[in-house]
């Protein structure tokens, strides 16, 4: 016990001594974490708006009403901008806008006349999902303006009222009772009420799976789990590395001359590479929690997370590094290793995301576990499964890991 | 008090259908410093690897200070190595490795402390003591690569090259320190690449090739075995299957080693060379360089392991 | 310059050998443009998203309602019994009809599974809504028959939303792949040649190789020249094998492959500078791998490389200006979706061309040939 206190007091002093290498890879996953945290943060007034660029060719009710629905407060995620085609096409091609909605001349007046009619979309090829929304909203918009249009009377009188004004959308709105002038309007009017107050039809949306309750709304506290346990995995692997590094330089020869056993060593390399993974996280929740206030949750409950993933990934490295030849060979293949864990355990994308085929790779995964451990954690809730799957293999890949390197040291 | 400190008794390992060590054996002194010296490959690193206790599955034994090496690990608390790499931190300084490698031993930290100080001081490095080791120079580092190996005040030190890549200042400095190990009456076995080293340092000298103990006596005895011959080395532009052939024929000296474009024969008179160049000549072997030189360590090593040191 | 070649050549030999050299370069970026380009996919060519109905309606609106629901981006699955595997899941319960002919309100149970895409779960959610108003509206204008499915009158979809491409000419809309191999390519140009390069010029330094080049007839100059091309080689094989798999696998169409090809190399040309310049300034190759990672992911996150560049602040995007992988990717998006020519992307070359003279500068300042 005395030799694996001394091989560990040891390991700190040096790692305290050079820290720049642990530092940056301690760095790396809070300034990611900062970047992707500001840019998907949830608060609105960071989010910009979608820019959209209506050319109106018809100026009349239909138009009017589509156009107003874009400015509507209830939607309030579109910045619109009336434009000519020439000048909306041109700011389109200098990315200056998500969509271009060309409004045709005749628009209102087929739509009266219940004619197809044709709105014409011009997405920002460079954008992928702002163009997107805009085409979606417009296709609601028709239906409810085809639908509008199929369900009341509307007769020239009210269009030629409301034609050449600058109605806001508040105006339009009071402009509606006018339809129950028409007593066929009216009836229908008193119908669509009843069927929309409270909603003939409405959604009830429930989210099934193994989901936890998150109340929290801070983002950071989404990602930093992710980020860093694919950085903890890099930070704990440098550790055990030093199992072939000191077997390469003949530390590990000149170490076993002394009366120190081969099991001993192995129990303080890997114990070395616990603890300090232990330190390291800790770090790690202590600048999650003073830079981007994360609320990691019950605090006793997480330890133990930490505790028993650092062993996890400890035992796991030990292991490969039972097999490696040498320092390159790890170096080699641990990254990608490491890489493959990241990508399809949610440390780089939700898994939820990944592509349904591969998404079974991630149950495999340490990442995967680590991050459904943190996220009920956060919720207060302690997580069983995730523990106690870490835990067992685990223990499962510390014995075979003290078995095989056992056998690399005494041949 | 035992005579013998360190006796290797008929070691034989294999490695699959390698056999690196061939029932291999010698005993050292207290206070002796013996040589060991074998070209690579010989067994010396399968030998190490046994003393630490790293290299199981062979046979012999192994005995320290009486007794079983491998059945007492309370032992290897008289037994220190400098190995021949620099296995050592170098992000900390010379004081700390010297209580990290000396902590490993059952000795107390108060004792370990003091003597880590005085060890810097054996190896002038006292001043250098909480300097990064990153910092030092190839000397610098080969004297402390010592001192760690001393920390414990073994009794029994094994010094595996203990001078590679040095400059000869440091080197005289290094030797200086090994033959003060001897007179403290500290048992050692020195590897080493550099004969004159051996012949310099060493009371004794075993020569192994290929996991066998060839030879074994002091520098004298060795000189002995192969006579008080002048030994001639010859190089040209011959194979040496047509050297074998020629073998036969030379009577008027011993064949040392042939190699390709190399043979080295011992004569006791020497006024027989000319014959032996008239025989070459005849054969139509171009001979570019002829070397004279009196029997050495050198010329010991060749007869044994008919391959010169660094082969 | 047969020494530069020389030189450029042996550091591009040191990368290449590497047994790991198609892990880094090809196999996991492949992953990365695998996953990324699933989820950018375009609606052109997505899968559909898929929508499982219970349909428990003992009589005729249940079918009725499906049918208002179907559309050609999603997959509807009609099933009897909630089954145990689902994404999402859409309830009509046994009184459905009897509800509606009753014209009571009701609640349709929208089941969505937390691990499912969130995306196609949006994108359902919306259509139903749709497949309600279409609903509602022929309840409306049928309220006066007396049996609804007896000469129905059905909704008409009056208003065509019609999708256009900006330039008249071009032959496709970019599909996902286009907008994730750039970013790609831009950050393993960076993470390859920061890391080997940097890597290669620090174990050249330490083990004597810079001092013995030296001793031939190689000049300083000639000798950073060489290490520079080789570094600038690295990025452009890298960009060379992204850009291979692309066109052979995902159709990826770079606009003008001139021009393409410029913002390649005057971009890698910034990176191999800057890798000379960490070779030079670290001592230890784990110090130059944490630097490497750092600053390519830095850029990348920066320079609009790991998101769709619409998602990004306004402010963050002025702070990505200073990353030169913005200025890759802006070219990039210039040519790739806008068939901008060689004018409108001088900015972003002579922007590229002045981080190479920086990075150059600083690079020769710290370039050592001991330690």
């Amino acid at each position: 016990m005395k030799r694996i206190i001394l091989i560990l007091k040891n390991d700190i002093k040096r790692r305290l001594k050079s820290p720049l290498s642990i530092l940056i890879l301690l760095i790396i996953p809070v300034m990611m974490t900062g970047i992707i945290g500001t840019v998907f943060s949830p608060s609105e007034n960071k989010m910009p708006k979608i820019r959209v660029l209506i050319t109106d060719n018809d100026k009349e009710l239909g138009a009017k009403v589509f156009i107003e629905a874009f400015k509507s407060p209830q939607v309030d995620m579109f910045q619109l901008e009336l434009v000519e085609e020439n000048k909306g096409r041109e700011l389109i091609s200098n990315n200056r806008g998500s969509a271009l909605i060309i409004i045709p001349s005749g628009f209102s007046k087929n739509l009266l006349k219940k004619n197809k009619t044709n709105l014409l979309l011009i997405k920002n090829p460079s954008e992928q999902f702002m163009p997107n929304i805009v085409e979606e909203f417009s296709k609601t918009l028709s239906i409810l303006l085809s639908g509008a249009i199929q369900v009341f009377e509307i007769d020239e009188t009210l269009i030629n009222s409301i034609k050449g004004t600058n109605m806001d959308y508040k105006s339009l709105i009071t402009m509606l009772p006018m339809l129950k002038k028409n007593k066929t309007n009216a009836e229908k009017f008193k119908k669509l009420m009843t069927y929309l107050n409270p909603p003939l039809l409405e959604i009830k949306k429930e989210i099934t799976g193994k989901k936890t309750n998150n109340t929290g709304i801070n983002i950071f506290s989404y990602i930093l789990p992710g980020i860093s346990i694919m950085f903890l995995l890099f930070i704990i692997e440098i550790f055990i590395r030093d199992i072939l590094s000191e077997r390469e330089d003949g530390k590990l020869q000149r170490m076993m001359f002394a009366p120190l056993r081969a099991c001993e060593y192995i129990t303080a390399r890997i114990l070395s590479g616990w603890i300090m993974g232990i330190l390291t996280y800790l770090i790690i929740v202590l600048i999650g929690k003073l830079i981007f206030n994360i609320d990691w949750g019950n605090y006793f409950f997480l330890f133990i997370l930490i505790i028993i993933t650092c062993f996890w990934i400890a035992s796991f490295f030990a292991l490969l590094n039972a097999f490696f030849k040498n320092r390159n060979q790890a170096g080699a293949f641990v990254a990608p290793i490491i890489m493959i864990f990241s990508a399809f355990g949610g440390s780089i994308i939700q898994t939820n995301q990944l592509p349904e085929a591969v998404r079974w790779v991630s149950a495999l995964t340490l990442n995967h576990w680590f991050i459904i451990g943190a996220n009920k954690i956060r919720s207060n809730i302690f997580p069983t499964t995730p523990i106690l799957i870490l835990l067992i293999s685990g223990i499962i890949l510390y014995i075979i890991a003290s078995k095989a390197l056992n056998k690399r040291i005494i041949i | 008090m035992e005579k013998n400190i360190l006796e290797i008794k008929n070691i034989t390992k294999n490695y699959g259908d390698l056999r690196a060590l061939d029932d291999f054996g010698f005993s050292i002194n207290r206070g002796e410093i013996i040589g060991l010296l074998g070209p690579n490959g010989a067994g010396k690193t399968s030998l190490i690897s046994i003393l630490s206790g790293t290299l199981k599955d062979f046979s012999g034994s192994v005995s320290f200070l009486g007794e079983d090496l491998f059945k007492n690990r309370k032992l290897k608390n008289n037994m220190g190595i400098v190995p021949q790499d620099m296995a050592f931190y170098d992000d900390l300084n010379a004081i700390d490795n010297l209580m990290f490698w000396g902590g490993l031993y059952d000795i107390s930290k108060k004792k370990l402390k003091e003597r880590a100080i005085d060890l810097l001081k054996i190896v002038q490095l006292n001043d250098r003591a909480k300097e990064p080791i990153k910092n030092f120079s190839g000397g610098m580092k080969r004297r402390l690569n010592i001192a760690i190996g001393l920390i414990h005040e073994p009794e029994l030190i094994l010094l595996d090259e203990p001078t590679v890549g040095i400059d000869v200042q440091a080197k005289v400095s290094i030797l200086e320190i090994i033959k003060d190990l001897g007179k403290n009456g500290i048992s050692v076995i020195f590897t080493t690449h550099q004969l004159s080293e051996v012949e310099e340092i060493c009371s004794r000298i075993i020569i192994m090739d290929k996991g066998k103990k060839l030879v074994e006596g002091t520098l004298k005895e060795l000189i002995d075995i192969v006579g008080e011959k002048e030994i001639v080395e010859i190089k040209g532009e011959f194979s040496i299957k047509s050297m074998n052939d020629l073998k036969k024929n030379i009577e008027f000296a011993e064949v040392i080693a042939i190699k390709e474009n190399y043979i080295s024969l011992s004569f006791k008179n020497t006024d027989k060379i000319p014959d032996m160049m008239e025989m070459f000549f005849k054969n139509k072997i171009k001979v570019s360089d002829l070397k004279i030189k009196s029997p050495n360590l050198e010329t010991v090593f060749l007869k044994f392991t008919g391959r010169s040191i660094r082969d | 310059m047969k020494r530069i070649i020389h030189i450029a050549l042996i550091d591009l030999k040191i990368m290449v050998s590497d047994k790991i050299f198609f892990f880094w370069t090809l196999i996991f970026p492949l992953i990365f443009i695998f996953i990324f380009g699933n989820i950018y996919k375009d609606d052109n060519v997505k899968a559909k998203a898929e929508l499982v109905i219970v349909n428990k309606d003992v009589g005729k609106f249940g079918k009725y309602f499906e049918k208002k629901i179907e559309s050609p981006d999603i997959l509807i699955k009609s099933l009897k019994k909630e089954p145990v595997d689902y994404n999402r899941l859409l309830i009509l319960p046994k009184d459905f009809s009897e509800k509606i002919k009753s014209r009571k309100p009701q609640q349709l149970l929208f089941k969505k599974n937390s691990n499912a895409n969130v995306k196609a779960a949006t994108q359902i959610e919306i259509k139903i809504i749709q497949g309600i108003t279409k609903t509602i509206t022929e309840l409306l204008i049928n309220s006066k028959s007396d049996d609804f499915f007896d000469n129905k009158i059905d909704f008409k979809d009056i208003i065509n939303i019609k999708t256009i491409n900006l330039n008249e000419n071009s032959i496709k809309m970019p599909s996902g792949f286009d907008h994730v191999i750039p970013g790609i390519l831009v950050q393993f140009i960076m993470m390859m040649v920061l890391v080997y390069g940097g890597i290669v010029v620090m174990m050249d330094r330490q083990m004597g190789r810079l001092t013995r080049i030296l001793f031939s007839s190689t000049s300083i100059p000639e000798l950073w020249a060489g290490k520079f091309l080789g570094r600038l080689l690295m990025g452009l094989l890298q960009a060379f094998i992204l850009v291979f798999i692309g066109i052979l696998f995902f159709n990826l169409n770079l606009g003008n492959n001139i021009l393409a090809f410029l913002i390649i190399l005057f971009f890698s040309m910034a990176i191999a500078s800057l890798s000379i310049l960490f070779g030079s300034v670290f001592r230890k190759e784990d110090l130059i791998v944490g630097m490497s990672v750092m600053s390519a992911n830095i850029f990348a996150a920066l320079g609009g490389c790991w998101w769709p560049i619409e998602f990004v602040p306004q402010t963050f995007k002025t702070i990505g200006m200073i990353s030169p992988a913005y200025w890759a990717m802006d070219g990039f998006h210039k040519i790739i979706f806008f068939n901008k020519s060689l004018s409108d992307i001088t900015l972003n070359i002579i922007v590229l061309l002045i981080y190479t003279l920086i990075f150059t500068i600083l690079s020769i300042k710290f370039f050592k040939i001991k330690e």
